[in-house]
């Protein structure tokens, strides 16, 4: 029974996938007529028209439709309507930087974070709780936008010693991460904090004391993967705002990354760019809630395994 | 005497105030003896089996004394009460299917007994577990050790916690309302079993319950508890033939009876006092109906009235049809 | 009450079946069923006290939500006051609910924390505008006096009071509309057992006083022989045996209802009888045995009760029983 569990997530991620690429094709077509999005109002009825003929315009939406999915299907995502250039390229030059940026910062966010609302939670009430949680409380009220320009005024401005822009050395990557993390390791830290909380007080907790466990093995055997279910459920949330705060704070910090890529697509109307960013976007959103109930099967053995009936 | 309790006082830190909710509790138990402990909630019943397990946390402050094995287990250390705590002394609760780790296999659960208290190398500890579950009624064991806790019944779960708690071979076994949670019909089967585990091994039992008939059955000798005070002690025999405190009375007038029908329950009228809005003197004073103006000024201390019979009230009943008194001789 | 007689039976449930869907087992599995009301009749007759029992998963509960139209039945019909109460139409229904009131195990659960006692019991008279302010205060204050609570409860908060007395104001609230049948399930399990008896002559009292009907739904044999003229015993959805109380514990017929009643624990240390101990856990109401239901942990069992299902026939004197071992014929006498 252990495989339904994860067939079944795969299966309405799927599902996700294919709502997402129809959805920015509604959104992207059907809201208004890209030919004169793109092109300039004194471009010519021939000039439109030969701009519609190129891209498939001018077929029936139906068959836009179908011949879209084929191409998505493909991993094929057009040409951009600027520069011409395969779209999957420009995406995939970008990709790699985004992606460290933002797995950097769920890293910063998860192991500063977890330990952080651990220890708090096992010293409660101590000072070391208070700083943290005030810390916390801290890091998920700043809008990140404006943590970044303050950064970047304190330590490249005033300070100098970090860099405020590009992507050229390990440096660079500091403050966008920290950006991006601080809020999310704030709201880990008090999530965790309740979670390990709520779990020492469970009976089960108390059988593993009466059972002679020592405080140590309590914690770590008994309560963290109990607490770890809950914690698992709130990151998963938490990715999409990740991604969406770094495609603020990648044009904040001139970061080279997808969500530059997106805003400047979006400045010059670069409907198969924009498109295309999207739906890799969404897609590895799709993915990463996935890897995300995974986990939560792994960790939980009542998802993955029903009652017996016996 | 295998374990001996003497004038056990907890107190809990509610919110900065001090609330006293055990006041002085004497308890003997031998070895291989049945002991039961009996009382509506809040009573103190399970709060004096936590308290000589050092299971209630840093909250309460636990005074006086609990001597095993001739050594006052309130004094050790963390890592020595840990060697004790389900090895000499075991505990299973209310209410078995939470007091299981839901993400653990119960296979698992039973080895960490056998690893923090024994040397067995991964084959005989899985031998245990099996003969262990074996021993508490549990079907194809094998299969059941990779099974976890929510696959199970609230019976099963019991059961699992049970063979859990024997897996250290425990001098004493403390069973927590073990069957409140629990149906009827399967209840039954719990308590045989904890009787029969009683009778081959060499283990005392505790069992607390709020269900006289419960006790009536499983135990040898039994401790009333009321408002944190133990108000009677006596054989079973003796305390279902003879009760003396007015309490305990009230108790039994309150069950209704299987075999005369028609007869009116007889509630004890009010309701019990909470820790920190005490009576003055005798805590059961103000519903008691033998209540004179010595109740209301002291609390009465725990008197001998009859063969290991023990009471603590100025009036008892039966001592006043055989000319009064504060008790038999 | 031999001869059904009309004017005396308050509620007459009929060939009653409540399924409940379950989720597959396998990704493309058959969806399952839960049996938990599986074709029973019964009737309840005025000013009577019938105890519904069973052990967990046996449709007690399910019933009695049945029974006051909360779910609709999957088939069958429960007549309330010889109407057909599952097919009312919403404001004939509305009219008529008044009549059946419930209360159930939990009374901080039912109670609002933020509203007075005397507010809350006031509610329904405020909601179906019976009386004007002052009659409606009258009748709190008489309902508060019904079920022994003192006046100066009247301003009391839910928490400020005892487990005893929030069940005591549930009991108030629901017999302040002068319903003709009350409801209720596992009403005293929470409380203790000092307590359960002051609730359990309470409720005696009020049968006695106002001759308002009961339906008591509790899995506690002690308490529904003493409280109960007539009890019903369920297993897996299926009514076992059902007669008077007296006669159900005297006369035991089914096997199942001798296990239970041989389960209770008494308080008394020495047992004159033998005790039975029933096998394992009651079966899944998804997955049930084939037969008899009870055939799985049934000490009586023979060759016939796991092939074929036994049903509730009369053996006289009230007495209705739902085994080979009592019906040996065939089913020409059945009900």
């Amino acid at each position: 029974m252990h495989y339904r569990y994860f067939l079944m997530k795969i299966l309405r991620a799927v599902i996700t996938m294919l709502l997402v690429v129809t959805f920015v094709f509604i959104v992207l077509r059907v809201t208004g007529d890209p030919a004169q999005a793109i092109l300039s109002e004194d471009a010519t009825e021939e000039e439109y028209q030969h701009f519609r003929k190129e891209w498939g315009l001018d077929k029936p939406l139906h068959e836009q439709y179908f011949a879209y999915l084929i191409n998505m299907a493909k991993g094929d995502f057009g040409k951009s309507f600027r520069d011409n250039r395969d779209v999957r390229i420009i995406i995939a030059e970008r990709l790699p930087k985004t992606i460290v940026l933002m797995s950097s910062a769920l890293l910063f966010s998860l192991c500063i974070g977890i330990p952080l609302g651990i220890y708090s939670a096992l010293h409660r009430n101590s000072i070391g709780d208070r700083l943290s949680m005030g810390l916390s409380v801290f890091g998920f009220s700043i809008p990140n936008f404006f943590l970044g320009i303050l950064l970047i005024l304190i330590f490249s401005l005033w300070l100098k010693i970090m860099p405020s822009a590009g992507s050229d050395s390990w440096l660079h990557i500091i403050m966008p991460m920290v950006t991006i993390g601080l809020g999310k390791m704030g709201s880990y830290a008090r999530f965790t904090r309740s979670a390990v909380l709520s779990v020492l007080n469970k009976a089960y907790i108390r059988t593993a004391v009466a059972k002679g466990a020592s405080r140590m093995r309590v914690i770590y055997r008994h309560a963290m993967p109990n607490a770890a279910i809950p914690i698992i459920t709130i990151v998963g949330t938490s990715i999409g705002h990740i991604v969406v705060g770094g495609v603020v704070i990648e044009n904040v910090f001139a970061w080279p990354g997808v969500g530059r890529l997106l805003v400047s697509s979006v400045a010059t109307r670069d409907l198969a760019l924009v498109q295309g960013v999207v739906i890799i976007v969404s897609i590895s959103m799709v993915i990463a809630n996935l890897l995300v109930d995974v986990m939560y099967g792994i960790v939980d053995p009542r998802i993955r395994i029903s009652k017996k009936e016996d | 005497m295998l374990l001996s309790i003497r004038d056990l006082k907890v107190d809990f830190n509610v919110d900065g105030q001090v609330v006293r909710v055990l006041h002085g509790i004497d308890l003997d138990i031998e070895k291989g003896e049945t002991l039961g402990l009996v009382g509506e909630s809040g009573c103190g019943k399970s709060v004096t089996c936590m308290a000589a397990m050092r299971l209630l946390g840093e909250r309460a402050k636990i005074t006086g004394r609990v001597n095993f094995n001739g050594c006052n287990i309130l004094k050790l250390s963390d890592r020595k009460m840990e060697n004790i705590r389900g090895k000499d002394l075991a505990m299973i609760f209310q209410d078995p299917v939470v007091s299981l780790n839901p993400v653990m296999k119960i296979g698992t659960q039973i080895n960490e007994v056998l690893k923090l208290h024994g040397n067995y190398t991964k084959e005989e500890s899985k031998k245990i577990a099996v003969s262990l579950l074996k021993k508490v009624g549990i079907a194809s064991a094998e299969c059941r050790l990779n099974d976890y806790p929510h696959q199970l019944s609230g019976g099963l779960c019991q059961r699992v916690m049970i063979a859990m708690a024997l897996a250290g071979k425990p001098k004493i076994l403390i069973a927590d309302e073990p069957t409140t949670a629990l149906d009827v019909t399967v209840q039954a089967q719990i308590l045989e079993l904890l009787r029969e585990l009683n009778n081959d091994l060499d283990m005392a039992t505790i069992l607390v319950t709020h269900d006289l008939g419960v006790i009536a059955e499983n135990v040898s000798r039994v401790m009333v508890m009321y408002a944190g005070v133990v108000v009677e002690e006596a054989s079973v025999e003796d305390l279902f033939s003879n009760p003396s405190h007015p309490y305990t009375v009230g108790l039994l007038e309150s069950l209704p009876d299987m075999e005369n029908e028609g007869k009116d329950l007889i509630p004890i009228e009010g309701v019990v006092p909470a820790p920190d809005k005490r009576p003055s003197g005798c805590c059961f004073q103000p519903r008691c109906k033998r209540r004179t103006d010595e109740c209301i000024k002291a609390q009465p201390g725990l008197k001998v009235v009859g063969n290991k019979h023990r009471v603590a009230c100025f009036n008892p009943v039966g001592s006043i049809d055989q000319g009064g008194g504060n008790g038999r001789k | 009450m031999e001869e059904n007689n009309m004017e005396n039976t308050v509620v007459s449930v009929r060939k009653l079946v409540k399924y409940f869907p379950v989720k597959a087992e396998k990704l493309f599995g058959s969806r399952k069923t839960l049996k938990a009301v599986d074709n029973i009749s019964f009737d309840i007759y005025r000013g009577e006290i019938v105890g519904i029992v069973g052990e967990s998963g046996c449709g007690k509960s399910t019933t009695a939500k049945l029974v006051l139209n909360m779910i609709p039945p999957t088939a069958g019909s429960v007549l309330f006051n010889n109407k057909d109460i599952t097919k009312l139409n919403p404001s004939k229904w509305r009219a008529m609910r008044l009549n059946m009131q419930m209360i159930f195990q939990d009374p901080l659960g039912a109670l609002d924390p933020y509203v007075s006692i005397g507010k809350q019991i006031q509610e329904p008279l405020d909601i179906h505008n019976i009386g004007n302010l002052k009659e409606r205060k009258n009748k709190v204050l008489n309902a508060l006096d019904a079920v022994s609570m003192q006046k100066h409860m009247y301003d009391r908060y839910p928490h400020e009071i005892s487990g005893g007395q929030r069940q005591r104001a549930v009991l108030a609230r629901a017999l302040i509309v002068e319903p003709e049948l009350l409801v209720c399930d596992e009403p005293i399990s929470a409380l203790d057992v000092s307590i359960q008896a002051q609730v359990v002559n309470l409720f005696k009292r009020i049968q006695k006083e106002l001759g308002i009907t009961f339906m008591f739904i509790s899995h506690d044999l002690r308490i529904v022989k003493h409280l109960c003229n007539r009890v019903v015993v369920m297993y897996l959805g299926k009514i076992v045996e059902e007669a008077d109380s007296a006669e159900l514990y005297s006369n035991t017929l089914h096997p199942y209802t001798k296990a239970l009643i041989s389960s209770i624990p008494l308080p008394k240390p020495v047992r004159e009888k033998e005790r039975i101990i029933l096998e394992g856990d009651p079966p899944s109401p998804v997955d049930l045995p084939s037969g008899c239901r009870f055939s799985s942990r049934c000490p009586d069992a023979m060759e016939r009760c796991f092939n074929e299902e036994p049903e509730l026939i009369e053996t006289g004197d009230n007495h209705r029983v739902a085994c080979f071992l009592v019906n040996k014929g065939n089913h020409e006498n059945a009900l």
